[in-house]
């Protein structure tokens, strides 16, 4: 019956990439949190994922 | 990309990236990159996963990797191939303020790198905001198939333990730094899944936990892990069977000869078949909703004596897809559908916790209800099968659905909520559908209902 969940208004808005991102809590290279909304929060942001250090 | 950073810094955007390694590569990362921008470790992958991005096969090192590898080596980091996942996959993404996305690059094999005259003509004022597909993969179709019936659609994302993880940065710690000696608790279908996490972690705090299980065996062994594992010798065992309103009052009666502070209704079941039970109520309709409201019935005078008396009923987003609905609760004019049983009373569970905290208004008690997301437990695992195959990456541990359970029921900030519905430490809505609301007089009419079937027969004094 809700396979309409994932067409659902509410659903869509919380499914855009940013809002799963959002959340998510990193540390940056000296170890403090930072969280991933914060860093678009006052400019665009070009998130680039590495495939790995090393 | 490092080339491109003048570039993006001119077009108002910053660049940061974000590595599947420890902090000592990225170190090594930035010297060798003559990066000075932000760069993030997400050793445990959980951005990467929640952008989408691929795992696969990786190719051989490039020679400039091999080069900070072998820094970090000299540097006195050990070095075992390659930090981080070896086979996760890059991207690049593009996002505003706004949070909305106007690039983004998922390289589906190791060396596919976004182009930057992409990435900087998608920083242009005027260009155009990716619309984001809400179309699902086919895994996530096939659970939502499952899922959609049973689950909260709106909040969908949140149930698993990604939500609960992002959630509990919220939680604060001394919340469940309380010491529950001489308080008792009771709990309804104790000796597995959710209602054990929650009796472990009650009688870890030092609560009396009275385990109410259907098996006395089952409930003895868990009790014995739970005193081994606390040192807390004051867990025990009653048998109850909260679907049969004879063994409710057997229990209550003898269960109210000594104090109650904390009640939990954790007690569920999702049966395939209809059935009936020996009081003629659909079992659903008796586990979740009719035996619990005898109980609280019979338990209220002493968690009305108690300096914080709480009732929690662990209810589930499934009651999300239902309205409250009195029409045939025994299923008797239609094909039995279980999980619409479950669902169902799962929303009348979440009615009748309104009903009983308005009932024990004006007192000290506190009476919620709760969702525990999607947690991994032997109910999930034994009734939903197909579920639990297609989620059981992302579900919950037991402990983590149990949270809520825990801190409703021994934190002092949950003392002050009452008639509240709870997930994850915090009060939502019980409605994200439209056509979920109740009809005047329903909740009324489920709590005569109640009090009808559990009277006493008459002469029976």
């Amino acid at each position: 019956m809700l396979a309409t969940a994932f067409h659902f208004p509410g659903v869509s808005a919380r499914m855009r990439l940013s809002t799963r991102l959002a959340g998510i809590s990193l540390s940056d290279d000296q170890g403090r949190p930072v969280r991933l909304g914060a860093v678009w929060a006052d400019k665009p942001v070009v998130l680039v994922f590495i495939r790995h250090f090393g | 990309m490092r080339d491109g950073i003048p570039e993006i810094h001119r077009a108002g955007a910053e660049l940061v990236i974000v590595g599947n390694g420890g902090p000592s590569f990225a170190a090594a990362f930035r010297e060798d990159f003559g990066l000075d921008g932000p760069l993030l470790v997400d050793p445990e992958l959980r951005g990467y996963r929640a952008a989408g991005l691929r795992r696969g096969r990786v190719e051989a090192l490039s020679p400039k990797l091999a080069r900070s590898a072998a820094r970090a080596l000299r540097a006195g980091h050990r070095q075992t191939g390659v930090e981080g996942d070896a086979w996760q996959l890059g991207g690049a993404f593009v996002i505003r303020p706004d949070g909305s996305l106007r690039f983004r690059h998922v390289a589906d094999h190791a060396g596919d790198h976004a182009r930057l005259d992409a990435i900087l003509a998608a920083l242009a004022p005027d260009a155009p905001a990716i619309e984001e597909s809400t179309r699902p993969s086919l895994l996530q179709k096939k659970a939502g198939e499952l899922l959609g019936r049973v689950l909260d659609p709106t909040i969908v994302l949140s149930f698993d333990r990604n939500g609960f993880r992002t959630h509990a940065l919220t939680f604060d710690p001394e919340d469940l730094d309380v010491d529950l000696h001489g308080r008792r608790c009771l709990i309804t279908g104790a000796n597995s899944g959710i209602g054990y996490e929650t009796s472990l972690a009650l009688a870890d705090l030092g609560a009396e936990v009275v385990m109410l299980c259907r098996s006395e065996l089952r409930g003895e062994e868990a009790a014995e892990r739970i005193r081994t594992q606390t040192g807390n010798r004051r867990v025990s065992v009653a048998r109850l069977d909260v679907s049969d309103l004879a063994s409710v009052r057997v229990t209550a009666d003898a269960l109210a000869r000594d104090g109650v502070d904390m009640l939990i209704h954790n007690a569920g079941v999702l049966p395939e078949q209809r059935q009936l039970t020996r009081d003629g109520l659909e079992l659903c309709f008796a586990t979740h909703v009719v035996g619990p409201h005898l109980l609280t019935r019979l338990l209220a005078p002493r968690l009305a004596e108690s300096p914080s008396g709480r009732v929690v009923w662990v209810s589930s987003g499934g009651m999300y897809t239902q309205r409250l609905d009195l029409h045939d609760l025994d299923w008797s004019e239609r094909a039995y559908d279980g999980v619409r049983a479950y669902a169902q009373t799962k929303r009348m569970q979440v009615v009748m916790a309104g009903s009983w905290a308005m009932e024990l208004a004006g007192g000290a008690v506190s009476v919620n209800a709760m969702h525990p997301g999607w947690a991994d437990t032997p109910s999930v695992r034994i009734s939903l099968p197909g579920f639990h195959r297609l989620t059981r990456a992302i579900l919950r541990t037991p402990s983590e659905g149990a949270d809520s359970v825990i801190w409703l029921a021994a934190s002092d900030a949950a003392g002050a909520l009452t008639g509240k519905f709870i997930f994850d430490r915090s009060p939502r809505s019980s409605h994200y559908l439209p056509f979920t609301a109740e009809r005047p007089g329903d909740p009324e009419r489920l709590w005569q209902l109640c009090e009808r079937l559990t009277a006493r027969p008459s002469g029976d004094d």
